[in-house]
């Protein structure tokens, strides 16, 4: 360890974290009079746990490591008594007749399909890491394309229970039994296998037969060929029919597509059965009803008011401006069930106005350039003001769209009837629609700030309202949304405030924009 | 199980012979403690869950062949983490001619969050929170976002140290670093 008090008198955060494995008496003492070390320790210490919470959050839904099983075969493998060839090979003579037979042989080897360069091996691995990159590029971006609900069938028939050990076994999680992983993880746990590969129109099928006597006696996994989608998987068991695993999230995709064994049954999965519908609750329509009151009022936007769950039922919450209270609680009155909350909690109020110091901006360059663009400082400060606004207004449209899908979470949705449906659907389509007019509007301001910076060309005109179909829009689309939006700011912020270097700034906050550009289009067009 | 505290990582005398009898027990049991926290290491350093398995096991594979050839391993789960880490690096060298950890927060690691069972509200800050943390790791450096994550599968930053070749010293302060870095990011 260095000197374990620096000139300062206190030691540094280095020796503090290595104090804490190897007790340091100096650091000791020091501690025990320092008030400002001893909250540095603790901030390093909350770090750690931070992190340690960070990746057991991240790890939960991680599929576990092999079982200790696969290990010890392999071990047993490594300890099995020497083949022939490493008992006797400082017996064997090298001979001009071996070596030719050698040679032969290495060529029936590797050109043999079932040799050492097997072909259909290769790209059986080229298509399950296609498979895989096309499910995790899927969930990284945290569309609603994940297909949620699955089928199974055996011999034409829905199946309603799979055994649990036989899941295991075929390594199929029963939430998402088309998983890539998973397929490849049982693929390379079979020692002797002999892998097909048969192409239709619009799939690809990898076929994996498993050599010897086995519970499983083949498997496959048939992908979109076009974008490498998983579409069904089945597994065969010896003695049984085979059991066909297919998703079922776009209607008829799979049948369109020609994919064999495809089903154009609407019955629910039997992984996964429906839940009961929910329309039918009292509370469900009083939920709905508040929504409907807070959503008419204008509250849950400018307000933020939503309902929560306070002492085992939903309650709204109140607190706008006063007249629109009453006018909120005057409609309420007539939903049964229907009651404030005690205590209105306010939600993390945001830096909503960022400031862009107009002492710091004097300085900035881009400001200069921005000043150039509009005549004069007055116009330019109030773009930036303008832009501000704007921020603002669709922060909080964003913000109130993501609460709601939150509250009605697609499983939820799933499980009410037509009708209650669509009134849930009314007002995250007219949140949808009200996030794209104004996101249209910001995006346009911050094009004009970048446009004054040289960065390309000013934008078009905005692009229209969202579409109709706004079951697409999901709780990941909404708080990306979010998150991209923020970043958005940030960035533009940095460009006209901090006077940072230019050129990455303006980079940074084009490519950002760019970013919550293509979030937006894509909000609502499935 | 994943404690890394059943297993002393020093093989003692008594140990010693428990390899001399059953090398393939030995690795066994230290898999049963070990595997799930290695396995998670290379989930977050970014492999795809079908390369983790197979990783993990050549590397206890590798670990058993050491032990039968009479090969001293006085810590086996620093041992294994550098095993894990050259036969990625091999892999990955083999596979497109160059190794990159270094990338966006996706590339390193490609889970999704999960939530605790919370209300909306208390979900949203947390994963808020949580995504913040997420976008902290991915600013730190490739050699800052390996210490803190070997940290806190319970490495000692002397056995880091002794594992990259540099001093208890410099990775105090990379690690320090990381975490005030982490600290600020996340609270800003």
């Amino acid at each position: 360890m260095s000197e374990p008090l620096h000139p300062s008198g206190h030691p540094a955060p280095a020796d503090l974290l290595l104090h804490l494995e190897e007790p340091s008496e100096p650091i000791r003492n020091h501690l025990a009079g320092c008030v400002s070390c001893q909250s540095l320790l603790a901030d390093l210490l909350a770090g750690e746990s931070n992190l340690a919470e960070w990746r057991d959050a991240l790890t939960a839904q991680a599929p576990p490591p092999p079982p200790v099983a696969a290990l010890q075969a392999r071990m047993r493998t490594e300890t099995a008594p020497l083949s022939w060839w490493r008992r006797n090979r400082s017996a064997v003579r090298w001979t001009p007749a071996i070596a030719l037979a050698a040679a032969a042989a290495c060529l029936v080897l590797i050109f043999n399909p079932n040799g050492i360069w097997n072909p259909v091996a290769v790209e059986a691995a080229e298509i399950l890491r296609h498979a895989s990159e096309q499910v995790h590029q899927t969930r990284a971006a945290k569309t609603a394309a994940a297909p949620r609900r699955y089928r199974i069938r055996q011999a034409g028939r829905d199946l309603q229970t799979l055994d649990e050990g036989k899941l295991q076994l075929a390594r199929i999680d029963r939430h998402d039994p088309l998983n890539p992983d998973d397929y490849a993880r049982w693929r390379s746990e079979q020692t002797e296998k002999q892998d097909t590969i048969t192409r239709g129109n619009g799939w690809v099928r990898l076929s994996t037969a498993v050599l010897g006597s086995h519970d499983i006696e083949s498997a496959s996994l048939t992908v979109d060929s076009r974008d490498w989608r998983p579409l069904l998987r089945s597994v065969h068991f010896r003695g049984e029919d085979e059991i066909q695993m297919e998703a079922a999230p776009v209607e008829a995709e799979i049948s369109r597509q020609g994919a064999p064994g495809g089903s154009r049954s609407e019955e629910a999965s039997p992984l996964k059965p429906p839940a009961p519908l929910e329309a039918a609750t009292p509370a469900a329509n009083s939920e709905i009803a508040m929504w409907e009151v807070l959503h008419a009022a204008g509250a849950d936007i400018h307000s933020a008011a939503q309902l929560r769950r306070q002492d085992g039922s939903v309650c709204y919450e109140l607190w706008s401006e006063p007249g629109e209270r009453d006018k909120v609680a005057r409609a309420m009155q007539a939903i049964p069930g229907a009651k404030p909350c005690s205590q209105s909690k306010s939600p993390e109020r945001e830096k909503l106005l960022e400031p862009i110091s107009a002492g710091t901006a004097a300085e900035s360059p881009s400001l200069a350039l921005l000043t150039a663009r509009f005549g004069d400082k007055d116009r330019a400060s109030q773009y930036l003001d303008d832009v501000t606004r704007q921020y603002v207004v669709l922060l909080a449209q964003v913000t109130a769209l993501d609460r709601y899908l939150r509250w009605f979470p697609p499983s939820r949705v799933d499980a009410l009837d037509g009708p209650t449906r669509q009134r849930v659907a009314a007002i995250a389509l007219s949140d949808a629609e009200a996030v794209t007019t104004e996101a249209n509007q910001y995006l346009r301001l911050v094009g004009e700030g970048l446009a004054a910076l040289a960065a390309r060309p000013a934008p078009a005109s905005p692009g229209g309202p969202a579409s109709s179909a706004v079951r697409c829009t999901s709780i990941e689309s909404a708080s990306s949304l979010l998150e991209d939006l923020r970043s958005l700011h940030r960035e533009f912020v940095t460009l006209f405030g901090s006077g940072s270097e230019l050129a990455s700034s303006v980079e940074r906050t084009a490519r950002t924009r760019d970013a919550l550009e293509h979030r937006i289009a894509a909000l609502c067009v499935k | 199980m994943d404690d890394s505290t059943a297993i002393p990582l020093v093989l003692s005398g008594e140990i010693s012979s428990r390899v001399e009898q059953s090398p393939d027990q030995f690795v066994a049991d230290l898999y049963a403690v070990h595997a799930n926290s290695l396995h998670r290491y290379l989930l977050l350093t970014g492999s795809r869950p079908a390369d983790a398995d197979e990783l993990l096991q050549d590397a206890f594979l590798r670990l058993f062949r050491c032990l039968r050839e009479g090969e001293q391993v006085e810590k086996p789960k620093a041992w294994l983490i550098r095993t894990l880490q050259n036969l990625r690096t091999d892999r990955a060298r083999r596979e497109s001619g160059h190794i990159s950890l270094l990338g966006n927060v996706v590339q390193r690691s490609q889970l999704a969050w999960t939530t605790r069972a919370l209300s909306p509200e208390e979900a949203m800050l947390d994963h808020e929170r949580l995504d913040r943390l997420q976008r902290a790791m991915g600013s730190l450096t490739e050699r800052q976002h390996q210490y803190v994550l070997m940290r806190s599968e319970g490495m000692t930053l002397r056995e880091i140290a002794a594992m990259h070749g540099v001093t208890v010293q410099s990775v105090a302060e990379t690690c320090a670093r990381a975490i005030e870095r982490l600290g600020k990011l996340t609270h800003e």
